[in-house]
């Protein structure tokens, strides 16, 4: 793309976007920290990912401010403006997932608590798509790939997949023993936080596709989670 | 029991009762059905024999406000002054090519200039009142066309062109004094005054603002607003912003050339040519 005629504009947008790419790579290394905790049982790496919370929220609010100064000192248009307005809503997705990433490091506490759970592999592998769409996307939007960010968009139904077969697990988990229950009830919750870690990587990719097409993405995306109609029998 | 009309937030009931789903695009399509009132066929406009727009193909819709916008040089005033052969008054300017006005041809034989120019009234960048009264500056497209036979009549036209350009409060006490009088932003609803009171079907605007404080111009855009439902509105301005604001076509000029037209908000969020989105984001091209 063309540079602008007052250079300083480029630095500015240039920064925002740097700004977004910092704020991707902390929040990943977050929801990974957060995973590792809750794998390896590790209550002082939880809680630091519960206090780093802070540091996506202040990100977030500075992307938030340099926006509001992009809009009143610039006027952005076209292709600026898309991406001005793009910067706000993903930042806001980014602190999304923080903070699913956060609350994961928080029910890890209850758990680590309880017995160890068997047969947990199939999360961990769940997360692991979860952490690897997040760094997906922020590529994607890094290197201004839309069909990058196509593939997120589609890639979000194996998430989904993942979680159904998660919830079951963890539902006869606790039928079968209910001294379970503590523990497999905080899981289904983080099972749920990364299925929607994927749904916000989704909802980016939906912006990058805006920024540098000028069109949303107008396919419908089948939902995959059907956890909310999912019970389990003995 | 009778239905609430509304829901808890206020939103009338029956939207959503009736499961209808409100179409964005319909809303678009239809303004494109508007009406079209100019319809140029290959304009071109030479100057001394170099021609300064290149053929230029576009439908201006009969109501709403159409913005021409461009670099300097791009032809956009050229263009504006295509509509009431204002080019006529240019020593070698010559223009070629079709425009028809609900059909007509406007630069036919039998098509009388100054009657044309009663029909699409013009507002340039710097006010430029007569010197004369206020009153007299409204009243004399009027006399000089025959359109006030008793003085009851010219008194009426003074008051609504006035009102309708949103001065008459202003100036109601003080008429007879001059127009150049008035502040910058006044003499330019003036000159809109004097250009509607021939109730004209048409008002080319040439940068109309450029002159004016952020006061003056945000009165004369409420003003283009209120004029866009009884007139044909093409404005030329350097504002972008002003240009995404006031209008509802955007026509980009380049080099002499129409590089792009379309509805304005197409325009400033998702541009298709390259130079369009170059000029409106502030691009070296």
């Amino acid at each position: 793309m063309n540079e602008h005629i007052v250079s300083s504009f480029d630095d500015v947008m240039s920064d925002l976007s740097s700004e977004l790419i910092r704020m991707g790579a902390l929040v990943r290394e977050q929801l990974v920290g957060a995973l590792k905790a809750l794998k390896r049982r590790d209550e002082n790496l939880a809680k630091r990912i519960r206090k780093n919370d802070k540091q996506v929220d202040a990100i977030n609010d500075d992307i938030e401010e340099r926006v509001m100064s992009i809009l009143a000192l610039r006027q952005p248009l076209a292709v600026d403006l898309r991406e001005t307005i793009a910067a706000l809503k993903i930042a806001r997705e980014l602190e999304r997932i923080g903070d699913l990433a956060r609350n994961t490091a928080k029910r890890s506490r209850v758990i680590i608590e309880q017995e160890p759970l068997e047969g947990m592999e199939e999360i961990f592998k769940m997360g692991y798509v979860a952490v690897k769409i997040v760094e997906d996307v922020m590529q994607a939007f890094e290197h201004r790939d839309v069909e990058k960010a196509i593939e997120v968009w589609n890639a979000d139904e194996e998430i989904d997949e993942y979680c159904n077969t998660v919830f079951t697990q963890l539902l006869s988990g606790m039928m079968i023993d209910n001294s379970n229950i503590n523990a497999c009830s905080q899981m289904t919750f983080v099972a749920k936080n990364l299925e929607r870690v994927g749904d916000h990587a989704t909802n980016i990719a939906e912006s990058i596709h805006y920024v540098l097409t000028g069109d949303k993405i107008d396919e419908r995306r089948p939902k995959g989670d059907k956890t909310s109609s999912t019970t389990v029998t003995l | 029991m009778s239905a609430l009309k509304t829901n808890h937030l206020g939103h009338p009931r029956s939207m959503f009762d009736t499961g209808k789903v409100i179409d964005m695009k319909a809303t678009t399509s239809e303004a494109n059905t508007a009406r079209v009132k100019f319809k140029c066929r290959n304009v071109e406009v030479f100057y001394s024999g170099k021609r300064a727009l290149h053929g230029v193909n576009m439908d201006v819709p009969d109501s709403g406000v159409t913005a021409l916008i461009g670099p300097s040089g791009c032809g956009k005033s050229t263009f504006l002054r295509v509509f009431n052969r204002m080019n006529d008054t240019i020593p070698n300017a010559r223009v070629a090519g079709q425009i028809l006005m609900d059909g007509q041809d406007i630069y036919g034989r039998d098509v009388d200039p100054v009657l044309l120019r009663a029909r699409v009234g013009m507002v340039f960048q710097k006010p430029n009142p007569f010197p004369k009264s206020i009153f007299d500056n409204v009243a004399y497209g009027p006399r000089i066309h025959g359109l006030a036979p008793r003085k009851n009549d010219l008194d009426n036209i003074v008051e609504k062109s006035l009102m309708r350009a949103g001065l008459w409060n202003e100036v109601k006490d003080r008429l007879k004094e001059p127009g150049t009088g008035l502040s910058g932003g006044q003499q330019q609803r003036l000159v809109i005054a004097r250009a509607i009171a021939v109730s004209p079907e048409v008002i080319l605007m040439d940068e109309p603002a450029s002159a004016l404080d952020p006061i003056a111009t945000a009165k004369l855009e409420e003003l283009i607003d209120e004029l866009k439902e009884k007139y044909c509105i093409l404005i030329v301005t350097h504002s972008m912003a002003q240009a995404a604001r006031v209008s509802q076509k955007t026509a980009f000029f380049h080099l002499g050339d129409l590089v792009e037209y379309d509805d304005t908000q197409a325009i400033f969020t998702n541009p298709k040519d390259q130079r369009t989105q170059d000029y409106i984001t502030g691009r070296t091209g």
